[in-house]
């Protein structure tokens, strides 16, 4: 694969890295971290508090929650047990956005920000743009596809393995002027929908698993779609023999995973709310689909044909011995609540945009024409479609001012008139030329102001819609 | 006139609620009314007083929108039913299970939470769900819905949202997208790194 390009620079071509990713290491940051004055002081005594105020079973930060009062060390003890080591806990953040605005009209391209926070900092400090960990930008223009984030994500997490086993060994920090020995780890992956999907390794929320916290999926209860998709998949690999047997082999291990499943999860899609009914995904499952997924190799189609069966890639973050990807892989809520729900609440159920109603504008009578008029030019019947698709909608209110009759008289005498005298026949309706003597010779204005006068003849059947658009 | 009744069994089309297009422009007048009118503290985040009509909502807005300002106009406007009226009879329907969704969604942002903060929010969480379904049965429903209903769980694991929601990291982004860059594609994300 071609990496770097030839750039030419006074004259002497030198090769430049196509798409530069630049990434910082935490251990550098944390490090300069630990040396400010009071910051591991305060880190250290995240641990403590929390034990404190639990006594009351009321939850005040992320260090009360059931995910890290249960969480173990690489001893097999609890992860705040150290020894006198630093023990410390990170959230990592992936978002895609769009450098340049995102104006409507503007070019969307897309780039990456990987970025960390120290949850044992307090909340207030936490967050403070310079406690933040920006550990790289994935370079655009385009997000990375499906897994191939992970590319990305592989020096973070190199680094993370290292810091939770063995530990990292600092030569001096604020407390420790002797050094101090320090573990981490990353507990949870704070993400908007797509991008969590994508960094833990799971299919899309439009894949038929379109969940990556439970085993509900599209498909129906025979599990007829699933099937079908594996046969297409499996059909492409005829070209590779080999493929194609690594195809049959992982379908059948994937249907003798998800044997007992099929029965109950088939056919809770997106509507079914029976939430405790639900089949959770644990670690194990996930672990055992991304490996089988791994092994396949990357696009093969056995690969792709466990992806369809269960849902789930392979992730770098796999690599993390304590990682769980059925639980650390959060849900957010600022999206879920506010962007998702709320917002689709009030635009997509009440409309509080009042955007104009479609099925008002429905035709408010039907024009069949009795005889055949697809013996017309091509620019006849497109003509004819458009003038039948007027008169099918409600332009009555229009009509009752003089400038609604000049606008439709022009639109219309602007139409064919063997498209017009058609339709004057088929209602039979007499021309009506703008000089009452004229008897013969018709324009196609004489002929659209018939159509006209016909339509507010027709008023009465228009009313419904009118009443609406006024409302 | 016959096939609008069997593709609307809940009588949608004759209360004036289909889905998409229940507020009326007077309702909405009453809205932007109430937002303008309303004393509200400094520090609450702004919202347009043309709402609907001005440009896309952030995050926060929709926030303060639904947990402030719309309870207030929606319990005023659709709360006392008038048997005779069937507008009036669906419409407090569709505002309690609003008051369902607004719950949830205030309990799930609160400052401290609990297991039992949790199973309250997952309560409201499907009677609201349980009732789109029962008021607007052709309502597709996006896995933003399932995940509402998952989020349960996490608020157990993780405790109160505010460790673990996106909001900073979408700051963050705020930031970087303010900076001034020189447009050329691919040096944007050194330019970035190196502030």
């Amino acid at each position: 694969m071609q990496l770097l390009r030839p750039r030419t620079i006074e004259n002497r071509v030198i090769y430049t890295p196509i798409k530069p990713f630049v990434y910082f290491s935490p251990v550098d940051w944390l490090s300069r971290l630990l040396a400010r004055p009071g910051v591991e002081a305060e880190m250290d005594a995240a641990w403590s508090k929390s034990k404190d105020s639990r006594a009351d079973g009321v939850m005040r930060d992320i260090f009360d929650g059931e995910i890290l009062r249960n969480f173990k060390g690489p001893n097999g003890r609890h992860f705040m047990l150290g020894n006198g080591e630093g023990r410390y806990v990170f959230s990592l953040s992936v978002d895609f956005f769009n450098p340049l605005g995102n104006k409507a009209a503007g070019k969307k391209i897309s780039i990456g920000l990987i970025s960390l926070v120290c949850l044992n900092l307090p909340p207030h400090l936490r967050y403070r743009s310079e406690n933040m960990f920006l550990a790289g930008v994935i370079p655009g223009p385009k997000e990375p596809l499906l897994s191939d984030v992970n590319n990305f994500l592989a020096p973070l997490v190199d680094d993370f393995l290292k810091m939770w086993d063995p530990g990292i060994q600092l030569s001096r920090t604020d407390d420790h002027p002797l050094g101090r020995l320090v573990r981490c780890a990353i507990i949870c992956v704070v993400c908007d929908l797509p991008a969590a999907r994508k960094l833990a390794g799971f299919a899309s929320s439009a894949h038929t698993h379109f969940c990556a916290i439970c085993h509900c999926s599209l498909k129906t209860k025979g599990g007829g779609k699933a099937q079908g998709n594996l046969g297409e998949v499996a059909g492409k690999g005829t070209g590779n023999s080999k493929a194609e047997r690594k195809a049959r082999k992982a379908e059948r291990k994937a249907k003798a995973q998800g044997k007992g499943r099929t029965s109950e999860a088939a056919g809770k899609g997106l509507n079914d709310t029976d939430y405790y009914s639900w089949e959770r995904r644990n670690n194990l499952d996930c672990r055992k689909a991304a490996k089988h997924f791994r092994r396949a190799g990357p696009s093969t189609a056995a690969a792709e044909s466990i992806v369809d069966q269960t849902g789930v890639r392979w992730s770098q973050l796999l690599r993390l011995p304590y990682f769980d990807p059925s639980r650390f892989v959060i849900v957010d809520a600022m999206h879920n609540l506010f962007l998702g729900l709320i917002h689709k609440h009030f635009t997509g159920i009440l409309g509080i945009q009042l955007l104009p109603d479609k099925e008002k504008d429905k035709p408010v009578f039907q024009c069949n024409m009795s005889k055949d008029w697809s013996g017309f030019t091509q620019n006849g019947i497109a003509s004819m479609k458009k003038v039948i698709r007027w008169l099918e909608h409600p332009m009555t209110a229009q009509l009752s001012t003089d400038d609604g009759m000049k606008l439709w008289l022009k639109k219309l005498s602007n139409e064919r008139a063997d498209v017009l005298k058609f339709i004057c026949n088929e209602y039979s309706l007499a021309p009506i030329p703008f000089d009452p003597r004229k008897t013969h010779n018709f324009h196609r204005a004489d002929h659209a102001r018939a159509i006209l006068q016909w339509v507010i003849s027709l008023s009465p059947l228009r009313t419904t819609a009118d009443y609406q658009s006024n409302l | 006139m016959q096939q609008e009744q069997c593709n609307d069994p809940l009588g949608h089309a004759a209360a004036g609620t289909r889905c998409g297009h229940v507020l009326t422009k007077a309702e909405m007048q009453e809205i932007h009314s109430d937002i303008s009118n309303m004393i509200q503290p400094s520090w609450l985040t702004s919202v347009p007083h043309q709402l609907g009509s001005s440009g896309k909502l952030k995050s926060d807005q929709w926030r303060v929108l639904g947990t402030t300002f719309l309870p207030v106009s929606l319990i005023r406007l659709w709360s006392s039913e008038d048997p005779e009226n069937p507008r009036s009879v669906r419409c407090r329907k569709i505002c309690s299970i609003t008051m369902s969704l607004l719950s949830a969604v205030s309990i799930a942002c609160a400052q401290t939470t609990s297991t039992k903060h949790a199973d309250a929010y997952l309560q409201h969480m499907m009677a609201y769900l349980e009732g789109l379904k029962e008021l607007f049965p052709d309502y597709k429903f996006h896995p933003n819905h399932h995940m509402a209903l998952h989020l349960h769980e996490y608020i157990r694991f993780y405790g109160p949202v505010h460790s673990w929601w996106t909001f900073p990291f979408e700051r963050l982004i705020g930031i970087l997208q303010r900076l001034s860059t020189n447009y050329k594609s691919g040096r944007f994300e050194l330019h970035y790194i190196y502030m």
